[in-house]
């Protein structure tokens, strides 16, 4: 009787502790460009997820890279977190961080096939944009945006950062209706390559992610 | 007559089998190990430590021109065993179509020591150096998914990639670890200059004197035991105007790192030519009078090479006769790194 008392314990106790995580859906959007951009691919890297309360760190992702493809509409992903995690903002990397840009072969979302890694140069692409614009001077009227870079002076990686209240669901929004508008694309319609421009352009894009209600 | 000529087929047949058996032992025991004296190596075998059938798989996919579009190139195209695996007698390498390259392939030699991949170091890590060659235009210029799906539709390789990995699914990072493992495999330790290191054989008189002045004028850059700093440098090289090879300074966009390439080991130098990221040079000969009067000075010139390096042309022969022990005989001959007849 006292061993069975027992058993039922360590079974609730062990039951509770393996349910005792939370889901945090976080999910990307973007709002529509206007009709003069033809809007083809849309694909960008979130990593190194962490929840913040307090201005602490108190909950970091393993193993946090997300390819996240608006266009393809694979544009969310779960992050499970410990119960009664009590947090007030979220911390996000648009991109790949410098030591997983020199460590070699991945799989799964960092795999190279899935077309965010240059060939002729070492190195991920974190933020990719591409599709056509009347203004732009570029064969066919293209734009592109390949934007990465980890050495010395061409570091594109962005960290975002959203206050935001306890929940189950995230939705941050990539504007890049406010991001179009603020391009001048007979100047600056394609970036293929690490370097200042990637590095500025960069900056920008990460102005136009926000949390939205 | 005819007795001794039964004899001498049994001959024959017994001589193959022995030497079939010798080769079976060598390509077990190719697991790499640091040689005496030499630096940690910079691949984390710890973390990926080598496997046998990997390798294996790498070796079939080295030789394989199922890798590029056409077809027609594999990775032993430019980059042959007996020549240190360079490409002999191109200065500038080529690909698919007849399309000519921009720089001479470089030797693939000790590479669990390198920091950086190419010659102006572009690729970071020998784990994804593949992916270049694979798709650049002028060289194999085809697309990794192809590639792989090439490898799907194949009649060996779900086999071999099974071996190797436990799973036939085929993915890129299992095409790229292949390869790299096999390269990794690719040491040279055995010329006679290690032999000397390791007392068990004597440089000649004009070996040694040789060294003596490789050690005073060479030896800052081309540093032992790997026979390279792993560095770039601006060697002096007058700027080909049809090519103008910005090298290391294109991909960092400092000012400071234009026209510096990176420094290759010289072990094996007698059979690694032509010389030179754009092989200019066709002799070890012509490789030392530019040092010793054709420098010019261009931006970024190795502050060692201001006053070039004067040399005699005795001095010049003793230097050649000391390059030559670093042939390693063993490395170029060796069958586990050539084309795997029994694969194909």
């Amino acid at each position: 009787m006292k061993w069975l008392l027992l058993s039922i314990i360590l079974i609730g106790f062990f039951g509770i502790r393996a349910q005792s995580t939370n889901e945090l859906k976080i999910e990307f959007s973007s709002t529509l460009p206007d009709d003069q951009f033809e809007l083809d691919v849309l694909r960008f890297y979130i990593s190194n997820v962490k929840l913040i309360s307090d201005n602490t760190i108190i909950y970091s992702e393993n193993d946090s890279y997300h390819l996240i493809d608006i266009i393809e509409k694979r544009n969310s992903f779960i992050l499970t977190h410990p119960e009664n995690l009590l947090f007030d903002e979220i911390q996000l990397d648009l991109g790949i961080d410098n030591l997983t840009n020199v460590s070699g072969v991945y799989s799964g979302d960092l795999d190279p096939t899935k077309g965010m890694y240059w060939t002729w140069q070492s190195g991920y692409i974190n933020f990719k944009i591409e599709g056509k614009h009347p203004e732009s001077e570029a064969r066919n009227n293209a734009v592109q945006l390949h934007l990465g870079g980890y050495l010395p002076g061409q570091l594109s990686l962005q960290t975002l950062n959203f206050y935001c209240a306890n929940s189950s669901q995230l939705n941050i929004q990539f504007d890049i209706n406010s991001f179009l508008k603020s391009i001048d694309f007979s100047q600056e319609h394609t970036i293929m390559s690490p370097g200042e421009r990637a590095v500025s352009m960069s900056s920008q894009i990460a102005s136009y992610f926000n949390l939205h209600e | 007559m005819n007795k001794n000529l039964i004899l001498f087929f049994v001959f024959i047949t017994i001589g193959s089998l022995l030497c079939s058996l010798q080769f079976n032992t060598n390509s077990e025991v190719r697991i790499i190990s640091t040689p005496e004296n030499w630096p940690k190596p910079v691949y984390d075998f710890n973390k990926n430590p080598l496997d046998s059938k990997v390798i294996e798989l790498g070796r079939s996919l080295f030789y394989d021109p199922i890798l590029s579009l056409d077809n027609s190139i594999s990775c032993s195209s430019c980059h042959l065993s007996f020549t240190a695996f360079t490409h002999v007698d191109h200065a500038l390498s080529h690909g698919i179509g007849d399309s000519i390259g921009t720089r001479n392939s470089p030797v693939l030699i000790n590479l669990a020591w390198n920091k950086h991949f190419m010659w102006d170091g572009a690729i970071n890590h020998i784990e994804v150096q593949a992916l270049a060659p694979i798709t650049h235009p002028a060289e194999m210029g085809e697309d990794l998914n192809n590639v792989i799906k090439k490898l799907k539709d194949s009649k060996k390789y779900p086999t071999l990639f099974f071996k190797a990995f436990g799973d036939s699914t085929i993915s890129s990072k299992q095409l790229l670890m292949a390869l790299a493992q096999f390269q990794l495999t690719l040491v040279s330790a055995n010329s006679k200059y290690d032999k000397v290191k390791r007392k068990e054989e004597y440089f000649t008189k004009q070996e040694k004197a040789g060294y003596k002045l490789f050690r005073k004028h060479c030896a800052s850059c081309h540093t032992e035991p790997l026979i390279t700093s792993g560095e770039f440098e601006n060697n002096g090289l007058p700027i080909d105007k049809a090519l103008n090879d910005l090298g290391r300074g294109k991909i960092t966009q400092i000012a400071s790192d234009n026209y510096t390439f990176k420094v290759p080991t010289l072990r094996n130098i007698e059979f690694s030519f032509p010389y030179m990221h754009d092989g200019r040079f066709k002799s070890i000969r012509e490789v030392l009078n530019h040092y010793s009067s054709g420098i010019s000075h261009t931006p970024n010139l190795s502050s060692k090479l201001e006053n070039g390096i004067e040399l005699t042309s005795n001095q010049k022969v003793d230097i050649i006769a000391f390059l030559l022990t670093l042939t390693d005989k063993e490395f170029l001959f060796n069958r586990a790194f050539q084309f795997p007849r029994d694969n194909n």
